[in-house]
């Protein structure tokens, strides 16, 4: 089949090479890792993008080839790993392949290929697109595989998934434009017959620009149903759904941007909140909440980060932008957000049970409401001369992100408290050369907040904190030269340590926990020209949760090792 | 078929002319627009995000000297979550960004041209001629400017 269609497009290629433009791109890129904890990988990919232009239409095709054993994250491949031809013009496009499309602003349809987080929610099917001045109308059909490594089933590995959906998608979506407003609404349907599920979504949704700003309002509405067959247990039907409303307002050279939300798309119990298995009524991989926290991109931030619960979640989020003076900037934001309601338990907690209360429209700072709260202020901006670059930063985050027991005997949290101070700097030293330096500190305490509440008159509660880690306060430190010469070469040295590190968690059953007190790296590149990279790299990488556009993943230590990465445009 | 495929891709390099397409991009408020519509004779592209620092130092340079050539449009495509949207408005703003006929910011509907263009990481900049590109760069460090500004004057004397 897929030989059939190289030689297909082959024929095409040359029938129409002599009087058509015809515009390839291919890129060729080989990563190679091996690291005393077994953190080995090599992985080729080869992509190749064929464009061919007539005056009124477009053909193009995107292939991509992996070679991996093992890749870096996920599962072994060795061939085609996703392919798409497609035809476009001014009004209707036809895709057939790997199909990714974002419908309104991805409350409902966000599809996604982070290959560094193994996380690629693509159809393979059709897509197709009409659309003139007014309207537009997208549709898709095509089967979606997600895979995910989870500890609620066994043999749990960061690297490798154990836990496959397959999903066969289909629907459309509908958006209008009318003056400054577009309207949209979505349908979009969902089988799954593995767990003899069907998924329906519906979306509407609104956004309006005016002289000095913008309002954006979506709503989401969810049924899950699973089939009784085969083992004749009721499983009853979830109806979940949500809203998000955001609003950007101008003052000046200033910027002013809202957002409320509110998820209950499948609210469970903190028993079995984490459970993404049994949960068939959950949000799907699919679907991404527009904003609703601040995309840190500084090392030990970026670990820090939280991702929106499509599930349950009220959450409020305030950023302020602005010019200080000519040559600087501030950022000021504000997050809050918990469960839509209060856990707590009954009076034998023995038995597991979980009841709950409502909480308000407002985000609640009720520890049984899993509480999140942070504040980031930053300053960047140049010195008058503007050759010199900087930022720097300060970030507040508390979160409670377990509830293990909340009765009138004993109440137990899983906690985390943080304070980081990200600083960057960026220097022109001559017109050849070019120093960066990153500097982050961070304080951190994590681990149980237990209260005994005493039922003696004259006694007082228990109070105590468990420290996951060796320390109450992990004190982290993060600091990263780099010197750049003539956009030809590129040389970096990376520190990074702890005065607490992760060694009470090791069981040793798991490569997953890293012992280690201290990282550093040294790395390497060399541009051949502006997209053709060779980079060397020897050193340790600090494990933890590695975020790309609220997309999160836990990644494990790269302990002391080499990695070689290579690129090469062949246009 | 790894040899087959290869071979096709080596003989048809042989045609390449590297076109800019005709692609449909959102405009800042949601409307859809084809890039040659935005597109002048020599125009500067540029793949970049709010959470993208050197992308965001590659235009703050960029807007330091552009204002110097009136005969060249700047098209910005934002790579930023499509649910981040309004905070992208509210950047511009607070930024400043010179944004006018010839100065643009536009959204990439789920990925294409970035997909196309192989985009990741970013910044990917282009210098682009009648639609042809003629320079492209992955990456920026502050200095760089001089040898985009050097391209731009090329690209418009030759």
């Amino acid at each position: 089949m897929i030989k059939r269609v190289f030689i297909n497009i082959l024929l095409l290629g040359c029938s129409y090479s002599q009087g058509v433009a015809i515009d390839t791109s291919n890129q060729i890129s080989a990563r190679y890792g091996d690291s005393d904890n077994d953190y080995n990988y090599s992985e080729i990919y080869l992509d190749t993008r064929l464009s061919i232009d007539r005056s009124n239409y477009r053909l193009e095709s995107i292939f991509t080839f992996e070679i991996s054993d093992p890749p870096e994250i996920g599962l072994n491949e060795q061939g085609l790993r996703n392919f798409l031809l497609g035809i476009y013009n001014d009004n209707f496009s036809f895709e057939v392949g790997d199909v990714y499309q974002t419908w309104g602003r991805g409350l409902l349809l966000n599809q996604l290929d982070y290959q560094s987080l193994d996380f690629d929610t693509g159809s393979r099917g059709l897509g197709m697109q009409f659309r003139n001045e007014f309207r537009e109308l997208n549709i898709i059909a095509g089967n979606t595989s997600s895979r995910k490594s989870t500890t609620v089933l066994g043999q749990y590995d960061p690297r490798i998934p154990n836990y496959f959906v397959d999903q066969f998608i289909y629907g459309a979506d509908i958006n209008f434009s009318l003056r400054e407003s577009n309207v949209g609404a979505s349908l979009l349907v969902v089988d799954e017959d593995e767990r003899f599920l069907s998924h329906t979504l519906t979306n509407l949704r609104i956004d309006k620009s005016y002289k000095n700003g913008e309002f954006f309002m979506s709503a989401i509405n969810k049924v899950s149903e699973k089939d009784v067959y085969p083992l004749e247990v009721f499983y009853p039907k979830k109806d979940g759904g949500g809203f998000y409303i955001s609003n950007t307002n101008y003052l000046k050279d200033w910027a002013l941007t809202s957002s409320y939300r509110k998820f209950s798309i499948d609210i469970n119990n903190p028993g079995n909140r984490d459970n993404i298995v049994d949960n068939y009524g959950q949000a799907l991989d699919i679907q991404r909440s527009p904003s609703g926290f601040y995309q840190h991109t500084f090392r030990l931030l970026s670990r820090n980060s939280k991702e929106v619960n499509l599930n349950d979640e009220v959450g409020l989020e305030i950023q302020l932008l602005g010019p200080i003076n000519q040559n600087a900037n501030i950022s000021i934001n504000y997050m809050k957000s918990s469960s839509s309601k209060q856990w707590y338990n009954g009076e034998d907690i023995l038995i597991g049970e979980w009841f709950s209360d409502n909480n308000s429209f407002l985000p609640s700072s009720r520890q049984s409401s899993y509480p999140f709260e942070e504040i980031f202020i930053e300053f960047s901006g140049y010195n008058p001369g503007r050759n010199i670059f900087y930022k720097v930063g300060a970030d507040f985050q508390q979160q409670v992100f377990n509830v293990l027991s909340n009765s009138a005997e004993v109440k137990s949290f899983e906690i985390t408290e943080s304070f980081t101070v990200p600083f960057l700097v960026s220097v022109v030293v001559s017109p050849l050369w070019n120093i960066e330096v990153q500097l982050e500190l961070q304080k951190l305490k994590t681990g149980f907040d237990t209260t005994i509440i005493s039922d003696i008159d004259g006694i007082d509660n228990n109070y105590s904190f468990h420290s996951l880690l060796d320390e109450d306060y992990q004190k982290n430190l993060f600091l990263a030269l780099s010197a750049n010469y003539n956009q030809k070469w590129s040389f970096n040295v990376a520190h990074e340590s702890t005065n607490s590190d992760e060694s009470f968690f090791d069981n040793g059953q798991s490569n997953s926990f890293d012992s280690s007190n201290e990282w550093n790296a040294m790395s390497m590149a060399y541009k051949f020209d502006s997209d053709h990279t060779l980079e060397l790299f020897y050193g340790s990488i600090r494990g933890g949760l590695d975020c790309t556009n609220g997309v999160c993943r836990y990644i494990q230590a790269f302990d002391d090792g080499i990695r070689i990465d290579y690129s090469h445009n062949l246009d | 078929m790894i040899r087959l495929f290869i071979l096709f891709c080596l003989s048809v390099n042989l045609y390449s002319q590297t076109n800019f397409p005709n692609a449909t991009v959102r405009s800042m408020d949601n409307k859809t627009i084809s890039l040659h519509n935005l597109t002048a004779e020599v125009s500067f592209v540029s793949f970049w995000a709010t959470w993208c620092l050197p992308c965001v130092k590659e235009i703050d340079k960029l807007n330091e000297f552009i204002h110097e050539y009136s005969n060249i449009s700047v098209i910005l495509i934002n790579e930023d979550r499509p649910g981040d949207k309004a905070k992208v408005k509210g950047f511009i703003r607070s930024k400043k960004y010179p944004i006018d006929d010839n100065y643009h910011v536009v959204f990439d509907t789920n990925s294409k041209l970035s997909r196309q263009f192989n985009a990741q990481p970013i910044p990917l900049t282009l210098i682009v001629k009648n639609n042809k590109v003629i320079y492209r760069k992955r990456g920026f460090y502050l200095g760089d400017e001089v040898e985009l500004k050097k391209q731009l004057d090329k690209a418009l004397n030759d």
